[in-house]
């Protein structure tokens, strides 16, 4: 009995110590300081690659140069023709920005040997995003990854690897979108076409990876 | 002898006023396509990445001068064999007609001359109007929709940059020539068989139509026949517009076309030493 006795306060102990160390975490701090980290970058320029993979749209690499200035004004400054995944800057950081969020911290997971928080943002107002899932890293508060679940457009995972900046030297954003709408009627008949490929009541998953180089950050004009 | 009869051949074609029909139709319809795409083709290309743009935004314009050259080249590839065969089907069976062999036989010129200088003025007929069609669709499209990235759909949509189009233009109007050669050496030899022009001209109309529609076709039984048609070749211009272009295949095509121009050659060689000439 006495035995007993001892396994139910041990695990009694074992769970209190555990639900005293989960509640440690203050989600708040957590977004606080993944927040600072964030707004403390007034400026940014960058040269970018973006590579675009996705099974129904092939097109090389392009270069871009990316501008950054805050709170939200972001230009991409390329030749040709690019492709950006649209919840992958402004409206990301928009919402994670905001101080009208709810937040809830939902454990912790290790990803690529980087420990991190896992936070959920629920954002109060009804808008395009229903949720952020952030990954915080717990050593520096750099945000590793990001899962934004959208009203409309599926959800975007992003996968952010960083350097020696603050800011990170590779994107990876993966995603669900439907495919493309061909106008098979003025597109002409003269070539063989898999329409089954086309049909757009599938979703299709794709990855937009961008490489970032040669950052100048919170940059005076002269350095520009 | 021979260059002389050449350069009376050429002056032949470009004489007569059927010839300027075909550069007419061209210059008509590249007018009437550069109207089309500059105000439509922002809606097309609206609809077609509409599904996308929930989840992705565009920068940089894809309306410009090489989209529509492609539209050009892809629109007017069926229609051009009509435009050649309507000049290189009346340059043999026109001279029956008209009853001209029999005084230029009967100086010592070889029937192995004119054919060859026939089809040799036909072939600078057809360069010419392709020639024209590539400087009219890149100029016009570059003057007034600038220059851009390509959008070509097909099993996917393939998206290259402005500096990696241009070579892929002048190789896919190679090919169009190698494949309009074909479409004029067939109507030449049919204008060596028959002695009316409008019938050497409807037959080769009727032989290339049906051989299109036919290549055309996804069926089983006729995907079988496919191969041994000469027009099932003659797209192969559209394989410059993919990231990785299978070249043995083009070389097999273009083998293919070449072969087809020696025989309708051959075919044209036996007919005309063969022929009486009563008319």
């Amino acid at each position: 009995m006495k035995i007993f006795t001892k396994i139910y306060v041990l695990v009694i102990l074992a769970l209190s110590a555990a639900n005293v160390l989960a509640q440690d975490i203050d989600p708040l701090i957590v977004l606080d300081s993944a927040q600072n980290k964030i707004q403390n970058i007034k400026s940014y320029t960058a040269d970018a690659e973006i590579d675009v993979d996705v099974d129904f749209l092939q097109m090389s690499p392009r270069k871009a140069k990316i501008t950054y200035e805050y709170p939200n004004k972001l230009d991409i400054d390329t030749k040709g023709f690019i492709m950006i995944p649209k919840y992958g800057f402004r409206p990301f950081m928009k919402t994670i920005a905001n101080e009208d969020n709810m937040v809830v911290f939902a454990g912790r997971e290790e990803i690529d040997g980087n420990n991190c928080f896992i936070l959920k943002l629920l954002p109060k107002v009804d808008g395009k995003i229903v949720m952020i899932k952030l990954w915080v890293r717990v050593d520096d508060y750099l945000i590793r990854r990001s899962e934004t679940f959208t009203r409309r457009s599926g959800s975007f995972l992003i996968d952010f690897i960083y350097g020696k900046e603050v800011l990170p030297d590779k994107m990876i954003f993966k995603f669900e979108t439907k495919g493309i709408n061909m106008p098979w009627k003025i597109m002409g008949n003269s070539i063989d076409v898999d329409e089954d490929k086309f049909k757009d009541a599938d979703m299709k998953t794709g990855t937009v990876t961008i490489v970032f180089g040669n950052y100048i950050i919170n940059y005076d004009d002269d350095d520009r | 002898m021979k260059v002389k009869i050449l350069f009376i051949e050429i002056y032949k074609v470009f004489i007569r006023r059927r010839s300027y029909i075909g550069f007419a139709a061209i210059l008509f319809i590249v007018i009437m396509l550069l109207v089309a795409v500059s105000h439509e083709a922002k809606t097309v290309l609206d609809f077609l990445t509409s599904n996308l743009k929930d989840s992705f935004s565009f920068q940089g314009n894809l309306v410009n001068g090489n989209l529509y050259a492609h539209i050009v080249l892809r629109s007017l590839w069926v229609h051009i064999p009509l435009l050649i065969v309507l000049v290189t089907g009346d340059l043999v069976s026109g001279e029956y007609q008209s009853g001209t062999f029999r005084l230029v036989l009967s100086r010592p010129v070889s029937r192995f001359t004119i054919i060859s200088s026939k089809f040799i003025a036909g072939f600078i007929y057809v360069v010419l109007l392709i020639v024209f069609l590539a400087v009219l669709s890149l100029g016009l499209g570059y003057l007034f929709l600038g220059k851009g990235d390509l959008l070509v759909t097909g099993n996917t949509i393939n998206i290259f940059e402005s500096d990696d189009v241009l070579w892929r233009f002048a190789l896919s109007y190679l090919f169009g020539i190698l494949s309009m050669l074909t479409v004029a050496s067939l109507s030449i030899m049919l204008s060596t068989l028959f002695d009316n022009s409008i019938t050497a001209i409807l037959m080769s109309l009727a032989i290339v139509i049906s051989l299109t529609f036919v290549s055309t076709f996804n069926i089983p039984f006729i995907n079988i026949i496919k191969p041994f048609i000469f027009t099932t070749y003659m797209g192969g211009w559209q394989s410059f517009f993919e990231f990785k272009i299978d070249m043995q295949h083009i070389i097999f095509e273009a083998i293919i076309l070449v072969v087809h121009i020696v025989a309708f050659y051959i075919l044209s060689l036996y007919i005309f030493l063969r022929k009486d000439i009563l008319t």
